[in-house]
């Protein structure tokens, strides 16, 4: 296929970049999700939301891997990124494949330094000369100034805000295709919470696709193309942003309007 | 006195550093007290024996300085692949099964008791010695004696110490077992496989181990029950020092031979061992998190 070609298939329709297909998962005999399907296209945010234990955070770490970490277990259905099946792949084989994740509490390295973080999630690709390596860190930079500040500190002595943007820095450090974000937004002050989406919406700007989780049902829709409404291990609803927010169920249950 | 009982100390608290130095090594990518890493020591000294036993019987005594890198090199590489086998066989399994920390902890027994008995069935219950040649006399230094031994001891050790250091500070491998250390989840979400990282604190660990073992076997006896109170011992000084930290276990050991051997010096020698524990239980009690420990 030519690259003339290849442009015009990309305008006429989305390229799908992540599927999920009548995914079933357990923990022990507990049924979390039920047969539920979803799909992320190339470029989009999307957004899955739902009341707590609606299942959400389970469709993300079946996605990305860490299902085995939790007890749970995909009993059917699948997961295909680029068409190819990545189910049960772990965490550090999906980092090689473009899909990076910012994983719930932020998880960022507390004895080391902001540097230090930064190049941990260049690790896969640490013999590779360091020019690229400073190229990405100047970019991160760019996206975060606060952390170039902040570039010898520990991680661990950053306030809760920063650390989120470490995390997410660190996860952009492999120029991923797909960024995975499990609960942004949680523990954060409310005006670092919009700061968080803005960095989102700037990052998929710059041609990363977002997955992301999140409890604020409300800063989530403002911001995705695309939402998930999770409900009792299934999805209830499907609709853009937009949408799900006029939406009167969504806006009783989760609104709180 | 006073001198000699410093060097003593030093001395013994080198051999204390580096087992403890393997033994937070490992702690600190399993999270568990991998107690059969003394008998890896014992198995050092034992495989090191092997190798120089031949040349032992030899009327001379002398062993020729090839049989003993050789004995060294068998001693160190047999003891980090004992460590890999007793991770692939025992540990791994139960990780996969997620085994509580009590499971590892009375497997980890399992593997000591095991591994001692069969060395025992080996070689038998008696002392062997792998000390050759006339005793020479130490040198005189500031009122204390030490002997060449002692001071490969010092030597050895203390280069260990600094290349692993180094090697945790600076390489990608290191750098790796310490974001594992920090948050395993984080380190398989960068990229980094936790197996290979475990895989690889062991063969470390056990290597230092091993080191340890060969290096007091030239100045005492081996026996087959050798391991336990030297891996007490850096446990004490991992505790004492900060468990989880590698500076913390490097000064904990030198700070707990240093104590054990200036506190003989009023009292008698066989007050040794309460030493070490006394000063581990005043620890426990008023700083449980140690020197160099954090939270």
């Amino acid at each position: 296929m030519t690259d003339n070609q290849l442009q015009i298939t990309n305008n006429q329709l989305p390229m799908t970049l992540l599927q999920v297909q009548d995914l079933t998962v357990y923990y022990g005999m507990v049924q979390a999700l039920n047969n539920i399907s979803l799909v992320v296209n190339e470029g989009e945010i999307v957004a899955l939301i739902g009341p707590n234990g609606a299942g959400k955070s389970t469709a993300l770490k079946a996605i990305c891997g860490l299902l085995k970490a939790t007890e749970g277990e995909i009993k059917t259905g699948d997961v295909t990124f680029r068409g190819k099946s990545i189910k049960n792949v772990p965490p550090h084989d999906l980092v090689k494949k473009g899909i990076s994740l910012v994983p719930e509490g932020r998880r960022v390295f507390p004895t080391m330094t902001v540097l230090e973080n930064l190049e941990m999630g260049f690790y896969t690709q640490f013999s590779v000369d360091s020019s690229q390596l400073s190229d990405r860190l100047n970019k991160v930079f760019d996206l975060f100034p606060v952390l170039k500040q902040r570039r010898k500190q520990r991680a661990g002595t950053l306030s809760s805000g920063e650390q989120q943007m470490l995390a997410i820095g660190r996860a952009l450090m492999l120029k991923p295709k797909l960024l995975l974000l499990d609960e942004p937004s949680l523990g954060l002050s409310p005006n670092y919470v919009e700061d968080v989406f803005e960095k989102i919406k700037e990052i998929n700007k710059n041609g990363t696709t977002v997955l992301l989780v999140e409890q604020n049902a409300r800063m989530a829709l403002e911001y995705a193309d695309r939402g998930y409404v999770f409900k009792i291990g299934e999805i209830a609803l499907e609709d853009t942003g937009k949408n799900l927010l006029g939406n009167d169920e969504v806006r009783r249950s989760f609104l709180g309007e | 006195m006073i001198p000699q009982l410093i060097v003593n100390g030093i001395i013994a608290g080198s051999i204390y550093a580096l087992v403890a130095l393997g033994f937070t090594v490992i702690y600190r990518t399993v999270k568990f007290f991998h107690f059969a890493h003394g008998v890896v020591y014992t198995a050092g000294a034992y495989l090191a024996y092997t190798v120089a036993r031949e040349q032992l019987s030899d009327v001379s005594g002398q062993v020729s300085i090839f049989v003993w890198i050789f004995a060294v090199f068998v001693g160190v590489v047999g003891a980090g692949a004992l460590g890999v086998v007793i991770n692939k066989l025992v540990y791994y399994p139960l990780r996969q099964r997620k085994a509580s920390n009590l499971i590892f902890l009375l497997a980890s027994f399992g593997v000591f008791i095991f591994i001692q008995n069969l060395i025992a069935l080996i070689y038998g219950n008696q002392i062997l010695t792998l000390r050759t040649g006339p005793i020479k006399e130490g040198h005189h230094f500031l009122g204390a004696v030490i002997t060449d031994i002692q001071i490969l001891i010092l030597v050895v050790s203390g280069l260990l110490l600094v290349i692993l250091w180094l090697f945790i500070q600076r390489t990608k491998l290191g750098k790796a077992m310490r974001a594992v250390s920090d948050d395993p989840i984080a380190a398989s979400v960068v990229g980094i496989n936790p197996e290979k990282t475990i895989l690889a604190s062991f063969v470390i660990g056990s290597v230092l181990a091993g080191a340890a073992g060969i290096l007091i076997s030239l100045e005492t006896n081996i026996e087959p029950t050798m391991g336990f109170s030297v891996l007490l011992k850096g446990i004490i000084a991992s505790i004492i020092g900060g468990i989880g930290s590698i500076p913390g276990a490097m000064f904990g050991g030198f700070f707990l031979g240093l104590a054990e051997n200036l506190g003989i010096w009023k009292i008698s020698a066989g007050w040794k061992d309460s030493i070490a524990f006394a000063i581990l239980i005043i620890f426990l009690l008023v700083r449980p998190r140690g020197i160099l420990g954090t939270k």
